[in-house]
């Protein structure tokens, strides 16, 4: 069976267990919500990794330009950036996925799987995370600006009122030269 | 070493799973946690407000926090107090049944996943105290039965989780009690208020308020200068010098604005659309360069600072001898008015009467205790009674969505005329999913004093069920703009769609009125109150609705 066929066969397998072990970064009291309400509006984290790991699973089964799941990173980890996470964390999701898949093979000799098969999917993770590091320092560099926004937006009417005043004593100064 | 720092096993262990803990267990690392609080008090605004200045200058991170000596003498006192003091609070303490109905309801958790966010916990944060001093079970049994001493690690914690609520009351909608657990958090932070521990970004403002009549702290001139700078604003929109009427003694009416329209973006623009509408009316009122504030950061200190702070409005009232007063699109102001005011300061009410509108002669009979009508009633009556010419056309470039501010929405039920107002200037509006609305409404994340900048990440992970619901109806609908009727709102969710739904802009409901308004006499119209081209309104269509106005009145 090739890797990709293996993976394919236990998508729904590794996926629960993948959602697990993102959702266990929590605190363990918040699990259960997480996990089991619904409603996207009332839970917009695990919405979000119900629908997106799912579509990272099978890129990394199936795609290989990856560029085309950046959309589902961002999602991900635009949250886990503000949240109560180091950088390691907040992207280290990715790394649970090799961990996951590395137990879904464990101790089952009928599987045999080529090295290099099982080296190209760590390769697609490692790009992942890489991919999840570049998104994570955008929205931190977002968050900066944002600050330094919001500053501007509190003195607007000043900054308006100090350009009017400026404009007219420029007409003034050419009409005196005229 | 790296080598020595980094072994290949450790790498290789792949685990990001915060260790299991005792809830009870309360320490703090604030250094740790930078982005999730918020500055302390400067003493100078804290001596401003005669406020406890024992601490002198500190900040939460600093390993010491220099408490006064006898601060839990001062925590108990202030409890006990309390406690005989408000029923509530009685109440509170000792009728959850911890069956959990709130705990999935807060923002905050929402947003963050910890367990001390559900509302349920964070009041457990003051009952476990409560029942440690107070219950004879929780003085003999102590954890077993969820009762804990107060110690320092419990007041910081107060700190930290006290101010990571904003009193937005969505839990209390839940709870089968009427449990309000803002009402809880007003009382802890009064109590930490009383050993001196508060947040700059609370108390700056409300001793600018007590100084100058205004959170910002603007002089009566510059209160003035801005609403002048608006009036030659409004003659390049509109070609019409409107009315300015300002500290105008024998008035029928006084209306006060929270201080952020007169100079933030995107505030202003609905203060456009306020002198707008009242100039098409030819109302009869007055601004105040006094009472030149709405809002009331009194509510995030104590009962005494809200009534303090407040009082102003009625005593600016009876020196300009108007009979009643109006107000502008500000959230926590209403809160004050509805719940506060009259029981607060009702006996400074001189010479004013229920209010009645001169334009078509509604009684607001809602008002007639605190002779205050909030502005989205004022307009909506003036639509209803067809007062207004309106062209919502004007307003075809706008596809907008609306944000119920928490406390016009649950502190006092003012849901339908928004809409109302909304629907008769937009062809366009399209409501966010039923349970992030109306009483349910999500808080934008950065209420009750957070909308700070220390604090950003915390704000923004706290306004993600908010912003999602936006992100929601954008991609559904193309929904580009939010429209509230909350300074707080104006300034704090542009960041807050920044990160999550870049492209939607924040508006208040005026400045859509301002838009859509026809005025005698104005100039043909070509762009909106933000000096924006309005859709199809070259010069040749805007004549055509113009001159057709009956034609596109209000819907
Ligand atoms: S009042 Fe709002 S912020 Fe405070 S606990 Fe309740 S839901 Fe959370
Ligand atoms: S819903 Fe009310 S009774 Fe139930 S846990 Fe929350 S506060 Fe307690």
């Amino acid at each position: 069976m090739s890797m990709k066929e293996l993976l394919q066969e236990r998508k729904d397998s590794i996926f629960e267990k993948w959602l697990d072990r993102v959702i266990m970064t929590y605190p363990s009291e918040s699990s259960n919500f997480f996990k089991n309400k619904k409603n996207r509006f009332d839970n917009p984290i695990g919405s979000t990794l119900n629908k997106e790991l799912p579509i990272l699973l099978d890129a990394l089964i199936n795609l290989n330009d990856l560029d085309e799941v950046s959309n589902s990173i961002d999602e991900i980890v635009r949250i886990r950036a503000v949240q109560e996470f180091s950088a390691a964390q907040a992207v280290g999701f990715l790394l649970l996925l090799k961990k996951v898949i590395r137990e879904e093979l464990d101790g089952k000799t009928e599987i045999s799987v080529n090295v290099d098969d099982w080296w190209s999917v760590e390769d697609k993770i490692d790009r992942m995370v890489f991919m999840a590091f570049d998104i994570y320092m955008s929205c931190k560099e977002k968050i900066f600006e944002i600050r330094s926004r919001s500053f501007e937006r509190q003195t607007y009417v000043l900054d308006k009122m100090a350009e009017r005043a400026a404009e007219r004593s420029d007409k003034g100064e050419e009409m005196n030269a005229n | 070493m790296a080598e020595d720092k980094y072994k290949q096993e450790d790498l290789l262990k792949i685990e990001y799973c915060p260790p299991r803990k005792d809830w009870m267990d309360s320490k703090i690392d604030f250094e740790a946690k930078k982005g999730n609080w918020c500055y302390s008090a400067v003493p100078a605004a804290m001596e401003y407000l005669d406020l406890n200045t024992e601490m002198g200058k500190w900040q939460p991170h600093d390993k010491d926090w220099p408490l006064p000596d006898n601060w839990k003498e001062i925590i108990f006192e202030g409890l006990h107090d309390r406690l005989k003091k408000f029923r509530t609070l009685q109440i509170f303490m000792d009728i959850c049944v911890r069956c959990g109905a709130c705990a999935d309801k807060c923002h905050f958790f929402i947003g963050s996943g910890d367990p001390k966010n559900m509302p349920v916990v964070r009041a457990e944060l003051l009952r476990s105290v409560y029942r440690k001093e107070y219950t004879t079970a929780g003085k003999l049994l102590g954890k077993m039965v969820g009762a804990r001493e107060l110690t320092v690690d419990v007041l910081k914690e107060w700190f930290y989780y006290f101010f990571q609520c904003t009193e937005c009351r969505r839990c209390s909608v839940f709870c089968p009690y009427g449990i309000d657990t803002a009402e809880i958090t007003i009382i802890v932070r009064e109590l930490l208020d009383l050993v001196g521990m508060n947040i700059d970004w609370i108390t700056t403002p409300a001793s600018n308020c007590f100084r100058t009549g205004n959170h910002l702290g603007i002089q009566p001139h510059g209160v003035l200068d801005s609403l002048e700078f608006a009036q030659e604003e409004l003659e390049d929109i509109t070609g019409l010098k409107i009315d300015l009427p300002v500290n105008r003694k024998g008035a029928e009416i006084l209306f006060i604005a929270p201080s952020a329209d007169y100079f933030a973006n995107p505030h202003y623009f609905t203060l456009l659309g306020y002198l707008a509408l009242f100039h098409e009316i030819g109302l009869d009122y007055t601004w105040s360069t006094f009472a030149s504030e709405g809002g009331n950061f009194g509510l995030f200190h104590s009962h005494d600072m809200i009534k303090r702070l407040n009082a102003k409005m009625y005593m600016e009232a009876d020196r300009l001898g108007v009979k009643w007063i109006l107000g502008g699109e500000c959230g926590h102001m209403w809160r004050v008015i509805h719940q506060y005011m009259h029981t607060m300061n009702g006996e400074r009410q001189n010479g004013l009467e229920e209010p009645v509108s001169p334009i078509t002669g509604t009684k607001f009979e809602n008002a007639k205790a605190t002779k205050m009508v909030h502005i989205a009633e004022f307009t909506a009556d003036l639509i209803k009674n067809n007062k207004i010419k309106l062209d919502p056309s004007r307003n075809d470039h706008i596809i907008p969505t609306y944000h119920d501010s928490c406390n016009p929405a649950r502190a006092m039920g003012l849901i339908e005329e928004p809409r109302y107002i909304i629907n008769a200037v937009s062809n366009n509006f399209h409501e966010m999913p039923e349970n992030t609305i109306r009483e349910q409404t999500f808080c934008c994340g950065s209420g009750a004093g957070l909308g700070t900048d220390e604090n950003m990440e915390m704000r923004l992970r706290g306004g993600l069920p908010r912003a999602n619901a936006v992100k929601y109806v954008n991609e559904k609908h193309g929904v580009n703009q939010l429209l509230c009727m909350c300074a707080i709102d104006k300034a704090t969710l542009p960041p807050l769609l920044e990160y999550w739904v870049p492209g939607v802009e924040v508006a208040g409901i005026h400045e859509l009125v301002g838009n859509a308004l026809i005025m005698e006499g104005a100039k043909e119209r070509t762009v909106d109150l933000r000096e924006e081209p309005m859709l199809g309104f070259d010069e040749e269509s805007e004549k055509v609705s113009a001159a057709t106005g009956e034609d596109t009145e209000n819907v």
